[in-house]
Order: C-alpha cells, then sequence, then structure tokens
C-alpha cells in the first residue's frame, strides 16, 4: 500500500464529504500529488480525527509537512510488547535536549515496561511517564499539526486513535532589556522581550494574584499568532473585557506579525491620528494600568502590549513620574504639557507673527526678526517647511540606519546643513533656533506614537499659521479639540478627565499628588474596586519630645 | 445625533455659560450704555432675572417631551403643519443668530487678524468647523464647552486684577442717578437677546437623567449673566458710561488696554484668540438648534443634513447684514425687537399647546 493510499484511506475513514472526495482525487492521481491537493486538505484538518492505524497517521502528516526539510518522524517501538510509534517534531522549533531526554524515556525506561491495550489507559500511562511540562492527549489533526509548527513534538502511537503532545517549544529568545523607547534613570530597566511567556512571566512576577486573568487566544488564520488578554478580576469592568474579547475574536486576519495590526483592528475611531489604544513595553507600565482596571493585550512576537481604555492624559505620563518623589513629577509633567503646545504650535505661531501679526512683538524684538530675515529669499512658510521636512528626514535617517551611523548623521547633519543653510542666506538664524525648540519639544513626548501624530499636525498647523495666520491656526485648532472631543477608547472618552471634567481624577493629570494621597483608583476607567489603599498611608512621624 | 447622548449637569452649564456670555459681552455694551448709562451693569442683573425665568420656562418644556426632541413632540401632538411651522420658526430664529455671530466674527477678525481677506472665506471656514461638530453630535459639542468654559473663566477671573489700575469708583457714583427707568429701558430693550438662552429646548433632552436640569440651567445662565454683570461693570469702572456708547467694541477695547508684560507688546490677538475658542461654542450651538428646527420642520429623520443648509445659508445672510451695528439696530429698533419676542412667544406658547394636547390625548387615551 502505498503512502497515497495511506493517506486516502485516513480521508475516507473521517467520512467528510469534501475529505471522501480529496481521498477519491488522490487515489485517482499519480505522483508527484499536486500542490492543489495539498491545499485542499489544510481546510479540512481541524475537521479530521487521527486514526488508530499509525502508518495512516503519518501518511496524512507527510502529505501535510512533507516538505519541509526540517519536519523530522523518529520511527521507535514503545512498551515492552514493542508497539510502533513515532515521535514527530520541527527540528528547528523544538529544544533539541529536550527532544533526546523524551527519546531516553521513550526508548529506555518505557521499552521495559508493559503498557495497557486499550486507548484511555494507554493515555493515562503516558501521562504518568513521559517527562514533560506538559501532555496534551488530542483526537484532532489540525492541532496535532499546530502543535509541531509550535514546537512541541507529537507521539503516535499504533492503535491509539489520538496524538501525545509533549511540550519541547523553546527557542533561544531576546533576554530582558531595558526599552530603547521607554527609558528611566529611576525604576525597572527591564522590558517585555518577543516571547509571550516572558512576557507573561514578567508581568505574573509584579502582581502575585490569582486575580491576574490571563486568557489565551489565537489570531491569524495562518501565522496561528498567540495572544494572551490580561486583566485583574475585579478591577477591570467585566463589559470592558467582554469588549476587548469580542473586537479581538472579530479578526479575520492571514496573519499578525506584530501588536500594531491588532491595534488598527480593535480602536475606536480607526481613522484619527491620535493613539487610541496605549503602546508600551515596560511590564510595570502594564502592572500599574492592569491595577488602574484597564486591560493589556500580549502579542506573541512582539514586544509591544496594547493597553485599553487609553486617555490622552496617559500619553503624557511616564513610568518614571510614579517613581520620582511627587513635586519634581508633577513639574516636569506640567513641561510636558507646556512643550506639547511648543511642539504642536511653535513654527505655526512663528509663521504667523512673522508673516501676519507684526503688531504682536515689542518693535526692538521686530527689529531684530527683520533684520535676520533679511536676505532669506522665501516666505516663513518655506522656509519653515523646509527646516523641518530636512529634521524630519534627518531623523528618520537616524532611525533607519544601523545606530553608530545613525547617530553620527543625525548630529552632523543637524550640525552641518542648520549653519550651512544659515551661511547661506537660505534660512533666518531664528528659525533654526524656532526648529530646534521645537525638535526638543517633541522629544519631551513620552509616548512614541503621540509625538509622531504631534509632528505630523505640526505640519497642519504651519500651514494654517502660513496662509490665514492665527486664524487659520485658530480653525486648525478648533477641528483638533473637536475631534479630540469626539475620541473614546473603549468607551472612554478620550479627553477624560479633562473634559468631560472628573474633579477626583485631576490629581494625576498635569500634576501627580503624593502616593499617600491617590488611596482611589481613577474614575475615568470604571472599576469594580476603587480602594487602591489606605485613607491612612500619609506618614505621620512621632511628635518629637520636649528637649529632644 | 443619531442616538441619544447623555451630557452631564457640569458640561450643560458650561455650554449655557459661554452661550449667554462671550458673545453678548462684545456687541451688547453700547446699547446698554446707552439706555442705562453707568447702570448699564444693574440692567444685565435685572435681564438676568427675567431671562432664567424665561429659561426654566423652556426646561420645563423640554422635559415635558419625554427625552426625545420637544420639536418632532410637538410635531406628533400639533400635528404636521403646526409643529412643522414651530420647528421652523425656532430653526429660522437660530439661522438668524448664527448669522449675525458669524457677521460679528467675519468684521472682528477682518478688524484685527486679517485685514483684506475676503470675509465670505472667514466665516466658512468657522462654519466649515461648527459643521464638523454638529455632525460629530452633542458631546463633542459639550465636552468642548466644558475646555471654553475654562477659558472663559480663567480670562475673567483675571480681568479685575489686570485692570486694577484703571478703576475710578466715580465713574459708577452714584448708583441710580437717571433713576430706575433707564435700568429697566436697557434690560428690557436688549432682552431678545439674552432670550437666545431659549437653545436648552435642544440639549436638555441629551442631558443625562440623574441630572437636575433646573438646577444646571439656573447654574449655566445665572454664571453667564453674573460674568456679564462683572464685565459691563468694569467697563463702567475704567471708561465710564459714555465712550462704551460710542464704542462699536467695548468689550474689545477693554481687554486690549491691558499692558501685562514688555515682551507682548499689544495683546490684541490674543483677546480675539480667546474670543473666537469661545464664540465657537454659541457658533456650534446656534448651528444645532438650527439644523434640529429645520430638520423637524422639513420632516427630516437627521438633521446633519439639515446643518450643511443652515450653515450655507448663515454664509450667505451673514454678508447681508452689517454686524454690531444690526445689533444696535435691534436693541433700538422696537419693530425688529417685537418681531423676535413675538417669534418667541410663539414659539413658548405653541409648544405649551403641544404639551397641554399630548396630555389631554393621554387622558383620552386612559379614560379608554
Amino acid at each position: 500500500m502505498s503512502s497515497r493510499q495511506r493517506a486516502a484511506a485516513f480521508l475516507r475513514r473521517s467520512q467528510e464529504p469534501q475529505a471522501i472526495d480529496l481521498a477519491d482525487t488522490l487515489e485517482s492521481g499519480c505522483d508527484p500529488i499536486p500542490a492543489k491537493t495539498r491545499l485542499a486538505i489544510a481546510p479540512l484538518q481541524n475537521r479530521l480525527r487521527w486514526s488508530p492505524i499509525l502508518a495512516e497517521n503519518q501518511a496524512i502528516l507527510d502529505l501535510l509537512l512533507g516538505m519541509s526539510p526540517d519536519y523530522v518522524t523518529r520511527p521507535l517501538q514503545i512498551g515492552a510488547e514493542g508497539r510502533p510509534a513515532h515521535l514527530i517534531f520541527c527540528n528547528s522549533l523544538a529544544l533539541r535536549d529536550q527532544v533526546i531526554r523524551l527519546l531516553e524515556i521513550l526508548t529506555g525506561t518505557l521499552r521495559s515496561e508493559s503498557l495497557p491495550l486499550g486507548a484511555n489507559q494507554l493515555i493515562q500511562a503516558l501521562i504518568l511517564r513521559i517527562p514533560s511540562t506538559q501532555v496534551t492527549a488530542t483526537c484532532s489533526l489540525g492541532e496535532g499539526v499546530m502543535g509541531i509548527l509550535s514546537g512541541e513534538a507529537l507521539l503516535l502511537v499504533e492503535g491509539l486513535p489520538h496524538g501525545m503532545l509533549l511540550v519541547t517549544s523553546g527557542w533561544d529568545h531576546r533576554k530582558p532589556e531595558e526599552p530603547m523607547a521607554e527609558p528611566v534613570v529611576r525604576g525597572p530597566k527591564e522590558g517585555y522581550t518577543e516571547t509571550l511567556g516572558v512576557n507573561l512571566a514578567l508581568t505574573r512576577r509584579r502582581l502575585k494574584d490569582v486575580r491576574l486573568q490571563v486568557e489565551g487566544m489565537v489570531i491569524g488564520r495562518r501565522s496561528a499568532t498567540q495572544i494572551a488578554v490580561v486583566h485583574m478580576a475585579g478591577l477591570a469592568l467585566p463589559e470592558v473585557v467582554q469588549e476587548v474579547r469580542q473586537r479581538l475574536q472579530r479578526i479575520e486576519i492571514d496573519g499578525v506579525m506584530e501588536s500594531g495590526y491588532l491595534e488598527e483592528l480593535i480602536e475606536d475611531n480607526p481613522m484619527s491620528p491620535f493613539p487610541l489604544v496605549k503602546l508600551t513595553e515596560r511590564p510595570d507600565v502594564v502592572a500599574a494600568s492592569l491595577l488602574e482596571g484597564r486591560v493589556a493585550i500580549l502579542t506573541d512576537g512582539t514586544p509591544h502590549a496594547l493597553l485599553v481604555p487609553a486617555t490622552f492624559a496617559g500619553e503624557l505620563q511616564a513610568a518614571e513620574d510614579y517613581y520620582q518623589r511627587w513635586p519634581m513629577s508633577s513639574f516636569l509633567r506640567s513641561l510636558r504639557y507646556l512643550f506639547l503646545i511648543v511642539a504642536l504650535l511653535g513654527p505655526g505661531s512663528y509663521i504667523a507673527i512673522t508673516t501676519y501679526h507684526h503688531e504682536m512683538v515689542p518693535t526692538s524684538l521686530l527689529l531684530s526678526l527683520i533684520t535676520a530675515r533679511e536676505g532669506v529669499p522665501f516666505p516663513a512658510l518655506i522656509e519653515a517647511l523646509m527646516m523641518e521636512l530636512t529634521l524630519e528626514a534627518l531623523r528618520e535617517a537616524g532611525v533607519r540606519l544601523p545606530k553608530p551611523i545613525g547617530q553620527a548623521i543625525s548630529i552632523v547633519g543637524a550640525l552641518v546643513i542648520g549653519e550651512a543653510a544659515v551661511r547661506a542666506g537660505l534660512v533666518s538664524p531664528v528659525m533654526v533656533i524656532v526648529v530646534s525648540v521645537t525638535a526638543i519639544a517633541s522629544f519631551i513626548i513620552p509616548t512614541y506614537s503621540t509625538a509622531l501624530t504631534l509632528r505630523m499636525l505640526r505640519f497642519g498647523m504651519m500651514l494654517a499659521g502660513g496662509l490665514l495666520g492665527f486664524y487659520g491656526i485658530v480653525i486648525a485648532l478648533l477641528f483638533l479639540a473637536v475631534h479630540l472631543c469626539s475620541l473614546r477608547s473603549f468607551g472612554v472618552p478620550y479627553l477624560s478627565p479633562i473634559t468631560p471634567p472628573t474633579p477626583g481624577d485631576l490629581q494625576d493629570v498635569t500634576v501627580r499628588l503624593p502616593w499617600w494621597s491617590l488611596s482611589r483608583r481613577p474614575k475615568v476607567i470604571p472599576v469594580g474596586d476603587p480602594q487602591r489603599g489606605s485613607d491612612s498611608n500619609k506618614p505621620t512621624p512621632p511628635k518629637r519630645r520636649k528637649g529632644g | 445625533m443619531g442616538r441619544t447622548v447623555r451630557i452631564s449637569g457640569g458640561l450643560y452649564g458650561a455650554m449655557l455659560f459661554a452661550h449667554s456670555h462671550v458673545t453678548q459681552f462684545l456687541y451688547l455694551p453700547p446699547g446698554l450704555f446707552r439706555e442705562a448709562r453707568q447702570d448699564a451693569w444693574i440692567a444685565v442683573l435685572l435681564a438676568s432675572v427675567g431671562t432664567i425665568g424665561f429659561t426654566l420656562l423652556c426646561t420645563w418644556l423640554a422635559l415635558q417631551a419625554g427625552g426625545q426632541s420637544i420639536f418632532r413632540f410637538a410635531r406628533q401632538a400639533l400635528g404636521k403643519w403646526a409643529g412643522g411651522f414651530v420647528a421652523f420658526l425656532y430653526g429660522f430664529l437660530f439661522l438668524t443668530t448664527l448669522s449675525l455671530v458669524l457677521r460679528n466674527v467675519q468684521d472682528f477678525v477682518l478688524m484685527v487678524l486679517l485685514p483684506g481677506t475676503p470675509g465670505t472665506l472667514i466665516i466658512l471656514l468657522m462654519g466649515l468647523v461648527a459643521l464638523y461638530a454638529v455632525h460629530q453630535g452633542i458631546e463633542p459639542i459639550a465636552r468642548y464647552s466644558f475646555l471654553a468654559f475654562l477659558l472663559a473663566v480663567v480670562t475673567l477671573a483675571s480681568l479685575p486684577l489686570l485692570l486694577m489700575r484703571d478703576y475710578s469708583g466715580l465713574q459708577v457714583d452714584p448708583l441710580f442717578y437717571y433713576g430706575w427707568l433707564p435700568v429697566i429701558r436697557g434690560a428690557v430693550s436688549n432682552f431678545p437677546r439674552f432670550a437666545d438662552t431659549i437653545v436648552v429646548l435642544s440639549l436638555v433632552p441629551h442631558l443625562s437623567k440623574r441630572v437636575n436640569a433646573y438646577r444646571w440651567t439656573l447654574i449655566g445662565v445665572g454664571g453667564g449673566h453674573l460674568a456679564l454683570t462683572e464685565t459691563i461693570a468694569l467697563m463702567s469702572l475704567v471708561f465710564g458710561p459714555v465712550l462704551p456708547s460710542r464704542f462699536l467694541y467695548a468689550g474689545y477695547e477693554i481687554l486690549t488696554i491691558i499692558a501685562p508684560t514688555e515682551v507682548v507688546e499689544r495683546i490684541q490677538v490674543a483677546v480675539v484668540i480667546i474670543w473666537l475658542l469661545v464664540a465657537f461654542v454659541k457658533v456650534t450651538l446656534c448651528l444645532y438648534a438650527a439644523a434640529e428646527g429645520g430638520a423637524v420642520a422639513f420632516g427630516l429623520k437627521s438633521h446633519k443634513g439639515a446643518a450643511v443648509v443652515v450653515t450655507l445659508l448663515a454664509v450667505g445672510l451673514a454678508q447681508i447684514w452689517s454686524g454690531v451695528l444690526q445689533h444696535l439696530e435691534y436693541s433700538g429698533s422696537p419693530p425688529v425687537m417685537i418681531a423676535t419676542v413675538i417669534a418667541e412667544v410663539i414659539i413658548i406658547v405653541m409648544l405649551m399647546l403641544a404639551v397641554w394636547r399630548a396630555r389631554s390625548l393621554q387622558r383620552c387615551a386612559a379614560g379608554g
């Protein structure tokens, strides 16, 4: 009996009409089996059950995976009776040491023991004897194939209509390092990695509570990317968790390569330039957010976790705000809000003042500005656009090039081009100052995606200021404000707690009050248990005694 | 627009505050000072009593519709023609108000910010942003109003301090020098403009059910009028009664005399920016109300389409008005004033009739 006929027999056993048609095609065709036939089996695999005949199982697996060079079938005999069995795994994914250890047990210890004949008893016996962290019996071909492709080893035994999935997965992964985009001076220096298991461990390390709930999900028809929805039961509102679950389950996509895919597929307003889902690489930020009733979405293959609901105020908060002393944190936060305005309106306002509203500035300053601009052949708008675009190009080049070259290009480019442009009389020195201050201001925004949004909107403001002066800026600001006011993230208004106002939450927006006064969780995110800590946390050292 | 959005009492109050104060302080002073002279601020207080009573009556009417638009309710109770007429009148009232506010925006921007720019372009841009806001629904408008409210409160709170060196108590002394009559005349002649708080008819249905509509109406309108009183009183204290009655924009003039620092030589531009940011609330609310009236009058399900037509009509009408001079004419010309009052009275009476009729029908239905 050829492999083709065995595979056909496997398909016929399922009694699925489509599988029987495929079995006919297989039997009537000739070698090699056309790719079309292989492809037709793939969608059926979850409906197909393992056969008790080992050769049939092997034939169908060979049909599905046989072309891959890293697909390995290790024939062996188990039990004193010498029952034929196959250990199947993907050489590139399974841990070599783990596989060898399994083989030692299967061909050594188990070879000398008598194994029961009945399917259930055999499964129980194998579960008890095989040294793997997890042994799962599966009757579905699809689950078996998915296991092999995820790095697990599949044990098929003659006469057993089940496959035994043995955990052997674990390839080399990056160690947790400080996230490049969210560095801190004071605070933990570890960040998420590309491995979901590691990321879950980093989160659990910070929240040793049985109420930390992790729900697994697989998204991507072809990538089968593992997703973990993490929340604190009793804190996160069940409605919010359910909404997250529903939005994720609704996704039908071939592959998820990064959490950015999910972000765009679950956000409330897909046309908005503002990030409606908070992004972080820091496990401490995720843990703190979970304690505030948010829901985290961790994606295998990326260090970026998604946090929902998100607010605009949250985008301006850095992890370190909660680790430094509160007056410093409050000062830095206020500075961030101030420079947010500079980053958005800096060049636009300069263009508006120099083009339309000279009366705003004192005469002496105006004269300085005019002198500085003397000889510049372009209007302020073109001058600013040229400088800003060059700066953006330098910044982008700095990111894309290898690190040492990138930094050199950014610094040398900025210095040389700026200096040369002023000397050549193409731009005024004041414009160089304005653009530089704006660039520094945009670096103060702690969230990269929000900083990117502001960088983009700045060009709109420049155009508005150049075309209609401050009236243009007002119109653009009104448009932006109405848009921001209309945004929601998983039911939570994006501008809350500023508008709609939530007075209790303003203690952690532009300022961060001391921890002993933050005894309640933010109200903007509805939570099951509003109390975060005791109301009497304020330190009260003993009073000094007389004479002391 | 589609779904009934619920807004909190605070946001509702902020909307009413901005609506009652920000545009009024700019173009009411000349008429007020002409009538009530140094007691203009008392005239505002007096007018506020009437305005609050009138607005509370409107709030009561809006609450009778059981969460739906009072004009749709009136259309059901009074029939297509009568109900449509009252909605049309309401829409037209706000169309004229919107066009007047836009005209003021145009004049002001042309005068201070962009002389020589086509006026239509200026108000068309403002109209388009307002249209975008109305399309987003009442919730974003309410949230934006709170931001504008904060801006207005900070400005108003700092005004007495910034103008401290320019006060003179003699400018308002003695009170009631010309008697009560000019004060009453000042209050009454400007009542039609104060009474555009009739906009609550469009806002109350969107209030959260837990909110006490009367309390927040009182806070919003009362707060707006108190702020207006403060501004008018400051004008009296700084300029006396004669100058503001001759200034075209006395409210603007009082802000421009502030010289906060040496860095910013003249703050006119900053004043106009703040005014525009707050006046936007009035523009959107007028557009919202006019679109609602128009949609109900013509039997449209949503007022998004009507809002587009209203915006274009308002921009067109704004080119016919003569801005603040028109307001002066309004307050000084009895026929125009009477026409406005009559329109508002007709709306209120017909809505009361609709409520009475709906109740009668309900009683009949209950009686079998």
